[in-house]
């Protein structure tokens, strides 16, 4: 059990890591990422959401009927957003304004009701957890590296201190969208290229 | 469809509903007087210290409520004024103004001399811009430093408009968000300004 457990936490990070391997939550994950700190903060109220909903989700599975599964996933799901709205209002303003409508976006990530569905309805309280908690833990993973190239070339700081010489003009078109895709373009290409070798060495 | 499942599926709807809106409510309520504090410390404080410089009151309760407008429907559209003052007297009255910029309204605080009607200076308050490029209204001083110690008269357009404003280079449209706030702004204070009583 423990192993499994380990097992749901790690798989997150690199073999089932949402963005980059599934492509699901890639919209947040390249609109958020053009600052290191505004990519953790949405990890962070990702992570939350997932995990909280994965937990709810999977204490309610053996009395939700599944003709209405969907509605109650859903409204566990804007629960968790909503709060996540107004405690980071509360008390992380600066962050509240940068995230904006990011934040109740969430509510339609896919990973989200992805895991929900897939996994949280399926499987006892504490793999949910740990299944949400990496999966959470791994899109933040995504958003920081994506976010750590943008802003170290796009405007030569991370997380916001100065990191690159004062005279380093920055690379603006980095800090747009299409500078997002072609970076996310590019981990996607090396990910594959290191799961390749990697395989072929088990060979 | 049995009409044990139909009941079924309409208990367990309702419960889970009602426990969600009950906790909403709940934390809604929990963190009501935080959020109206964080919000007038965030974004108003910060922008009215920048701006005013020498008083002795605090101007965020000293504060005016005016009428100055009407909205599409024929609501009143009003405006706060923040007075510094410094001996009783009115030292500087600061309010907020908008203009479109390149990401959506830029938002600005903007402190006037009600005696010399003279713009003290003025402040990025709100704005979404590109980060790194369009940021620099907020994060490049020189730039708002360019509208202080005017009349409320000058020509508060960019200098490729024919007015007396710098752009920042690369941020063009940003710059012409301030520029236009800027002179909504001391428009709106020209109209009000008997209306205020100073």
């Amino acid at each position: 059990m423990a192993a499994r457990v380990v097992n749901e936490f790690t798989k997150g990070f690199w073999k089932e890591i949402a963005p980059l391997r599934f492509a699901l939550g890639i919209c947040p994950a390249l609109a958020v990422s053009t600052k290191v700190e505004s990519a953790l903060g949405m990890g962070f109220a990702v992570v939350f959401v997932l995990c909280m909903s994965n937990v709810l989700v999977s204490a309610v599975r053996n009395v939700v009927p599944d003709k209405v599964r969907i509605a109650v996933f859903i409204s566990i799901i804007a629960t968790g957003v909503v709060i996540v709205e107004l405690v980071m209002q509360a008390y992380f303003y600066p962050l509240f304004l940068v995230l904006g409508i990011w934040i109740p976006l969430i509510v339609v990530n896919c990973i989200v009701l992805g895991r929900a569905e897939a996994f949280a309805r399926k499987n006892p309280i504490l793999l949910s957890l740990s299944d949400g908690l990496g999966m959470g833990l791994g899109f933040t993973l995504s958003l920081v590296v994506i976010s750590s190239i943008r802003e170290i070339l796009g405007s030569g700081t991370w997380l916001g201190m100065p990191i690159l010489p004062e005279a380093y003009p920055g690379f603006g078109f980095l800090l747009r969208p299409p500078g997002a895709f072609v970076i996310f373009g590019l981990i996607l290409g090396i990910m594959n290229l290191i799961s390749a070798r990697i395989e072929k060495k088990r060979a | 469809m049995t009409l044990r499942e139909l009941i079924q599926m309409v208990v367990v709807l309702t419960i889970v509903t009602s426990v969600c809106a009950g906790g909403l409510a709940a934390v809604k309520l929990a963190t009501r007087e935080q959020i109206d504090y964080q919000q007038i410390k965030f974004i108003k404080e910060p922008a009215l210290k920048k701006i005013l410089a020498d008083y002795d009151n605090d101007p965020i309760s000293d504060r005016l409520q005016v009428v100055t407008g009407k909205d599409a429907r024929g609501r009143d559209v009003k405006t706060t004024f923040f007075l510094a003052k410094k001996g009783g007297t009115v030292k500087s009255l600061a309010f907020e103004a908008s203009g479109p910029g390149y990401g959506g309204p830029v938002g600005v605080m903007i402190a006037i001399d009600p005696q010399q009607d003279e713009v003290q200076a003025v402040a990025v308050t709100t704005q979404s811009e590109t980060p790194g490029l369009g940021t620099k209204i907020v994060d490049d001083p020189a730039f708002p430093a360019q509208f202080a110690n005017k009349p409320v008269s000058a020509n508060f357009n960019l200098a490729a408009a024919g007015g007396q404003i710098q752009a920042i280079s690369g941020a063009t449209v940003s710059s012409n968000g301030v520029s236009a706030a800027v002179t909504r702004g001391v428009e709106l204070y020209q109209n009000v300004k008997s209306q205020l009583g100073l």
